[in-house]
C-alpha cells in the first residue's frame, strides 16, 4: 500500500451533530458519495415468515439522502434497484467512477437454509453495478464464506479502487473479526490480508476507513482504552506499517458505542455512529478543526487573465465578421472570445471593433470599457484548482505588504494534515481526489497586540493522469458560415460533416491496430473517391465544432471531412471496431492516431489537419475541394483556421494532367482574390502550381492552402 | 427628420423598380405594381409636391427587354380611406387598393423628355391627405402601375415643398409595406431596408422573391450582428421566421442585401416584405424610425484562473 505520508495537525477538534436525516429506529454506518450520503437504517419493518411463523421484523436497507444546494440534507429514500431485499444490507463503498458498489449483506446461501428466527445468518460482500440510475447486483466477493461458517463485511475501497479493507472473523485472524485487505491484481481481488497484531486484537475490528494520507480508521471493542465500541486511527508510516493507534478524542468517542468512521473526501466533514443517545444506534456529522485555524479566509487571488466575449453573438448561423479587441496596453486580439493576461495590477480599458468581412465595413466600433485589477489586502495562495498526478503541486503564498506577518508560522495543511512550511509548497500527489489546502499563518506580535492567527483556503482537486497535458484545449471558433448551402442549381443541401481519424483512397486493413484503440466504433465510409474513418457523424455545423473541440481535447487529432453536395455522399462499408478504450490507452492511442493521419501526397490530403501543440511550429493543409463551390469552402477554412492578415501562406494547386494547368492556376489566383477579400494581405500568398499524376483523374485539380509558408518552401 | 428621397440615402438603393404587366415575374417584379405612401406632420401647413425621377421607361437606367414598349401610369391619392383601406396597406394590387381620393395621375410611355428627369404632382395641400393617428399624421399613398409592355421601369420619388427642386419636408416620411428595388451592379455595395418593429412583435417572417442566389441577406439590429435569412433564386419565393428579441422591439432592423462578389448578378431586382406573428406587413421607413440600428454587443468579461 502507497500513501502519502503526512503528519496529522497539532490540536485538532471535532464538532458533531446528530444528523438530520436519523429515524427513531436504528441508522447507523454509511459513505459518502458526491453529495450523497448512503447509510444503513432499519427504518422500515419487514414481514418475513419463518415456516409457519409470521412476523414483522426490522431489518436493515441502505437509504440514501442528498445534500442539496442549501445546505439541507434531503428525505432519505431507498436506494433503487436490486440490492434491497427482504434481509439486511449495510455499510457500502463505492468506486471511483461511482458505477460499482460494494456492500453488506446477508449471504444467499445462509438464507436458502431457513433455519429459524432466532439464527444468525452469516455476512458477506456483494457488488451491484449502476444501470439507469438502478442498482443492479452483480456478483458475491469471491472470499465470502461458501458455507456461512463466517461473516465478511464492511467494505471500503481505496487507493483508485486498487485496494478493498474489510472486516472477517474467517478463520485465521487473531480473535473475532479482524481487519483484511486485497489488492486488485490482474483484474481480480488478491487473497486476504490480515491488518496483523498492531491493528486487529483478540477481539472485534470493524469499519475501516482510509483517508486520502493513508490513515486508517477503524472500530475497535478491546484494546486497552476502549469503552465499548471505539473509533481509533492509526498513521502510516513510510514503510507501510502503521503506528500504534490512538483512540479518537471526545466527541468522537463517548462511554457508550462509537463506530463507523467515515469522511467526506477534500472535505473536514464526515459521519459516525452512535448509540450515546439512547438505545437505537443514531448517526452524526462532524466537522472537523484545528483550534487556532477554525475560520478561514476563501482564497481570493486577483485575476490577471480574463475571457472576453459577445453575449449576443451566437456562434450558431451568423455570417463572417472578425471581432477585435484592442486593450489599451497596446495589444489587438482577434475573435469572438479571446482570452488576454495583464501583466500587473491597474486600471486597464478595451474596446470592440466588428469587421463585416462581406461588406468591408465596421458594424461597430469603440464600445469602450474598464477593468480595474485590484492589490488584495489579504494573503491569496498563487495555485491553480486543478492539477493531475503525474504533476508536482506547486503553489505560493502572497503576503501584502501591510500586513506583518511572521513567516516562521507559515505551515501549508492538506485536509489540515500538516505538508509543508514557508512561502512555498511543494507536493507529489499519489492518488486524485479533492483536497482542502490550507496555508496559516500567524501576525508578529508585539507588546500590546497579541499574533492574531490568518488562515486560507483553496479546494484543490488531482485529477489521473491523462493525455490532457500532452494536447492543449481547444476553444472552439465559431464558423462565420451561413447554415443554408446551396448547390450550383440553387437547390438547397444539406451538408454532412464528419469526424475522422483518417481518410485514404485505399481501404486500410481491417486488423490495424489503431482501430483497436480508437475511442469509440469506427465506421469505415465511401463515396467512391476515397474512405474515411469516422467516429461521429452530425447535419448540425455546431455539433460539429463541439465534438471536434471534444475529441482534439482528448487527444486525437481528428479531421473534419464535409459533404457539401447531393452527389458527394458518403456510405457505410464496414465496422471496424466496436470496444472502448480504456484510460491507459489513450495516451498511446493518441499518439497512434498521430501518426496515422495521412500527410502522404500519394493518397488525398487531409480535410483539416490542424496541428495545435504549441511545442513545434504547427503547419496547417487545408484540402480545399475541387468543386465549383470552392469560395465556400475556403471562407469556410478561414474561418475554421483562423487565418490572419498577416499570416504567410501558400495556395497549392495540382492537376492530373498538362492540359489542366492553365485552369489550375487561374483557380489558384481565385483563390488568392478571396483570400484578400478576407484581408490577407497579398504580400503574404504564395501560389504554386505543379503537375502531379497522384491527382484522380475524375478530380482533374486539387486546391491547397498551407500555412504558416516560409520563402524557403515555396516553389 | 427629413423626407425625402426614395430610396432614402441610407438605403443605398438605386432605383425602385415595375415592369410592364406583360413581363414575366422572373425579372424581379411579382406583381408589376408598387405602393409608396409619404406621411406629413399634422401641424405643416406648406403646400408639397411628389416628384417623380425618371418616370418614363426608355433611354436612361430602365431595363429594356428587346425594344422599350412599357406604359407606365403614377397616381397619387389621399382622402379618406387612402390608407385606413385594408386593401390599400397589401402586398398585392387586388380589392380596393386604389382606395381615397385620387389627386392626381399620369401615364409614361418612352417619352424623351422626362427620360433622366423629373415629373412632378401637386401642389397638394398637406390636409388632402388622409389623417392617421397610426402613422401619425397626414398620408398621401402613390401607386406605380406597369400597365403596358415588358421592360422595367426604374424611378425615384422625392417629397418636398417646391415644384421644381427637391427640398425636404420638415417631418415627413415615406413607407411601403412591400419593397422592389433594383441592386446595385457594384458587388461591394451593401442595400439597406429598415422594418420598423413594434412591441407586440414577437417574431417575423421575411419573403424575398427572385434574389437569383446572388449572395447574402441578413437581418441586423442593435441586438443581432447579422443573421442570414433563407435567399431566393430565379423567379421564386423564399421565406423564413426570425425570433425577436426583446432590445429589438419598438426599433428599426435592419435588412442588409450583400451581392455574391464572385458570381454577381447583373440588373438584379428583388421584392421583400415581412409581416409580423399575427401576418401583418410591417412598413419600411425610408428613413428609420429610432435611427439605424446599430449592433450593441453585451461584452461578457469572465475571469480566468492563469
Amino acid at each position: 500500500m502507497l500513501f502519502l505520508f503526512a503528519l496529522v495537525a497539532n490540536s485538532q477538534s471535532y464538532e458533531l451533530t446528530p444528523a438530520p436525516f436519523n429515524s427513531s429506529e436504528a441508522d447507523f454506518g454509511g459513505t459518502f458519495y458526491g453529495s450523497h450520503f448512503i447509510y444503513s437504517s432499519a427504518r422500515q419493518k419487514t414481514e418475513i415468515t419463518y415456516n409457519e411463523d409470521t412476523i414483522h421484523h426490522f431489518f436493515t436497507d441502505l437509504f440514501q439522502t442528498t445534500l442539496n444546494t442549501e445546505g439541507e440534507w434531503e428525505e432519505p429514500t431507498a436506494i433503487r434497484g436490486q440490492v434491497n431485499t427482504i434481509m439486511n444490507e449495510a455499510q457500502c463503498t463505492f468506486t471511483q467512477d461511482g458505477k460499482v458498489m460494494y456492500f453488506t449483506g446477508n449471504l444467499k446461501n445462509a438464507l436458502s437454509q431457513k433455519k429459524d428466527k432466532s439464527e444468525k445468518y452469516a455476512l458477506g460482500i456483494m457488488s451491484a453495478k449502476k444501470y439507469n440510475r438502478e442498482w443492479i447486483l452483480d456478483k458475491e466477493f469471491q472470499y465470502n464464506s461458501s458455507n456461512s461458517s463466517y461473516s465478511c463485511g464492511h467494505p471500503y475501497i481505496a487507493n483508485n479502487d486498487s485496494l478493498l479493507l474489510f472486516s472477517s472473523n474467517q478463520p485465521g485472524g487473531h480473535g473475532g473479526s479482524d481487519l483484511y485487505y486485497c489488492l486488485w491484481q490482474n483484474n481480480a481481488w488478491t487473497t486476504p490480508i490480515n491488518f496483523g497484531p498492531t491493528i486487529n486484537t483478540s477481539g472485534n475490528e470493524f469499519y475501516p476507513f482510509i483517508d486520502e494520507f493513508g490513515v486508517l480508521y477503524f472500530t475497535s471493542d478491546s484494546r486497552k482504552d476502549s469503552e465499548g465500541l471505539d473509533i481509533y486511527s492509526a498513521q502510516i508510516k513510510e514503510d507501510g506499517t502503521y503506528l500504534e493507534p490512538e483512540r479518537l478524542p471526545e466527541p468522537i468517542n463517548s462511554a457508550d458505542d462509537d463506530f463507523a468512521y467515515s469522511e467526506k473526501k477534500g472535505s473536514n466533514r464526515g459521519c459516525i455512529s452512535s448509540n450515546r443517545d439512547g438505545d437505537n444506534d443514531d448517526l452524526y456529522l462532524f466537522t472537523r478543526y484545528n483550534d487556532d485555524f477554525k475560520h478561514c479566509i476563501t482564497n481570493a487571488p486577483p485575476f490577471f487573465c480574463y475571457l472576453f466575449s459577445d453575449e449576443n453573438y451566437p456562434i450558431k448561423g451568423n455570417l463572417p465578421y472578425v471581432f477585435m479587441w484592442r486593450f489599451n496596453d497596446g495589444d489587438s486580439i482577434r475573435g469572438s472570445q479571446v482570452k488576454k493576461c495583464f501583466n500587473d495590477f491597474g486600471h486597464y480599458t478595451y474596446a470592440l471593433e466588428v469587421l463585416d468581412t462581406l461588406t468591408h465595413r465596421y458594424v461597430m466600433t469603440a464600445n469602450e470599457d474598464e477593468i480595474e485589477i485590484n492589490r488584495p489586502e489579504s494573503p491569496y495562495i498563487e495555485i491553480p484548482p486543478k492539477w493531475s498526478t503525474s504533476q508536482y503541486v506547486n503553489g505560493t503564498i502572497k503576503i501584502p505588504s501591510a500586513l506583518s506577518i511572521d513567516t516562521t508560522t507559515l505551515e501549508w495543511t492538506l485536509n489540515d494534515r500538516v505538508v509543508g512550511t514557508g512561502k512555498q509548497f511543494t507536493w507529489k500527489p499519489d492518488t486524485e481526489g479533492e483536497f482542502m489546502l490550507n496555508v496559516r499563518m500567524k501576525t508578529k506580535g508585539t507588546k500590546r497586540v497579541s499574533p492574531k492567527s490568518i488562515c486560507v483556503e483553496q479546494p484543490i482537486v488531482i485529477q489521473a493522469d491523462s493525455v490532457h497535458e500532452k494536447y492543449p484545449p481547444i476553444i472552439p471558433i465559431p464558423i462565420s458560415y451561413p447554415e443554408v448551402v446551396r448547390n450550383l442549381q440553387g437547390q438547397q443541401v444539406f451538408p454532412r460533416y464528419y469526424i475522422a481519424l483518417c481518410r485514404s483512397t485505399d481501404s486500410l486493413r481491417i486488423n490495424d491496430p489503431r482501430w483497436g484503440k480508437a475511442p469509440k466504433k469506427v465506421l469505415e465510409m465511401t463515396n467512391q473517391k476515397e474512405f474515411i474513418y469516422v467516429i461521429e457523424q452530425t447535419n448540425d455545423m455546431s455539433d460539429l465544432l463541439q465534438l471536434f473541440s471534444d475529441y482534439r481535447e482528448k487527444g486525437y487529432d481528428v479531421q473534419i471531412v464535409q459533404s457539401m453536395s447531393t452527389d458527394n455522399v458518403y456510405d457505410v462499408v464496414r465496422e471496424m471496431s466496436s470496444h472502448l478504450h480504456t484510460a491507459e490507452n489513450q495516451t498511446t492511442e493518441s499518439n497512434v492516431n498521430k501518426t496515422a493521419i495521412n500527410t502522404d501526397n500519394t493518397k488525398e490530403s487531409v480535410a483539416l489537419n490542424s496541428n495545435t501543440t504549441q511545442q513545434t511550429a504547427p503547419l496547417t493543409t487545408a484540402y480545399i475541394a475541387t468543386e465549383a463551390d470552392y469560395t465556400r469552402k475556403v471562407k469556410y477554412v478561414a474561418a475554421v483556421m483562423n487565418i490572419e492578415p498577416d499570416m504567410n501562406l501558400q495556395i497549392i494547386c495540382e492537376y492530373s494532367s498538362e492540359d489542366k494547368a492553365e485552369a489550375a492556376h487561374t483557380k489558384a489566383l481565385q483563390i488568392r482574390e478571396l483570400l484578400i477579400q478576407l484581408h490577407v494581405k497579398p504580400e503574404a500568398i504564395a501560389i504554386a502550381t505543379r503537375h502531379n499524376m497522384k491527382v484522380l483523374p475524375q478530380q482533374q485539380i486539387k486546391l491547397i492552402l498551407q500555412y504558416p509558408f516560409t520563402s524557403e518552401t515555396h516553389e | 427628420m427629413l423626407a425625402q428621397p426614395v430610396p432614402a440615402k441610407d438605403e443605398n438603393i438605386p432605383f425602385l423598380v415595375t415592369f410592364g404587366k406583360d413581363a414575366g415575374t422572373k425579372w424581379g417584379d411579382d406583381d408589376f405594381s408598387q405602393t409608396f405612401f409619404f406621411k406629413i406632420k399634422q401641424d405643416f401647413k406648406q403646400p408639397i409636391y411628389i416628384r417623380v425621377f425618371d418616370p418614363d421607361c426608355s433611354g436612361q437606367h430602365d431595363e429594356k427587354n428587346a425594344e422599350f414598349n412599357s406604359m407606365t401610369k403614377f397616381s397619387v391619392y389621399g382622402g379618406q380611406g387612402c390608407i385606413s383601406n385594408k386593401d390599400a396597406t397589401g402586398t398585392d394590387p387586388v380589392g380596393e387598393f386604389r382606395s381615397g381620393t385620387l389627386l392626381g395621375t399620369k401615364t409614361f410611355g418612352q417619352k424623351s423628355e422626362y427620360d433622366n428627369g423629373w415629373y412632378t404632382f401637386g401642389p397638394f395641400n398637406p390636409s388632402d391627405g388622409e389623417l392617421s393617428t397610426k402613422y401619425g399624421g397626414y398620408i398621401f399613398k402613390i401607386i406605380c402601375e406597369g400597365i403596358k409592355g415588358d421592360d422595367g421601369n426604374l424611378y425615384q420619388y422625392f417629397l418636398t415643398t417646391h415644384p421644381d427642386k427637391n427640398i425636404p419636408v420638415e417631418g415627413g416620411n415615406a413607407f411601403t409595406f412591400e419593397y422592389t428595388f433594383r441592386l446595385h451592379k457594384d458587388p461591394y455595395q451593401t442595400s439597406h431596408i429598415y422594418p420598423f418593429v413594434d412591441d407586440k412583435v414577437v417574431s417575423i417572417e421575411q419573403r424575398n422573391f427572385d434574389w437569383d442566389n446572388d449572395g447574402f441577406i441578413k437581418i441586423c439590429s442593435v441586438a443581432t450582428l447579422g443573421e442570414s435569412v433563407n435567399i431566393s433564386n430565379e423567379n421564386n419565393w423564399s421565406s423564413s421566421v426570425y425570433e425577436i428579441k426583446k432590445a429589438e422591439r419598438g426599433k428599426s432592423l435592419d435588412i442588409q442585401f450583400t451581392k455574391d462578389k464572385n458570381t454577381s448578378v447583373n440588373n438584379n431586382n428583388v421584392v421583400f416584405s415581412v409581416r409580423n406573428q399575427y401576418g401583418e406587413l410591417l412598413p419600411f421607413y425610408v428613413v428609420p424610425i429610432g435611427g439605424k440600428p446599430k449592433y450593441q454587443p453585451q461584452t461578457k468579461v469572465t475571469p480566468l484562473s492563469q
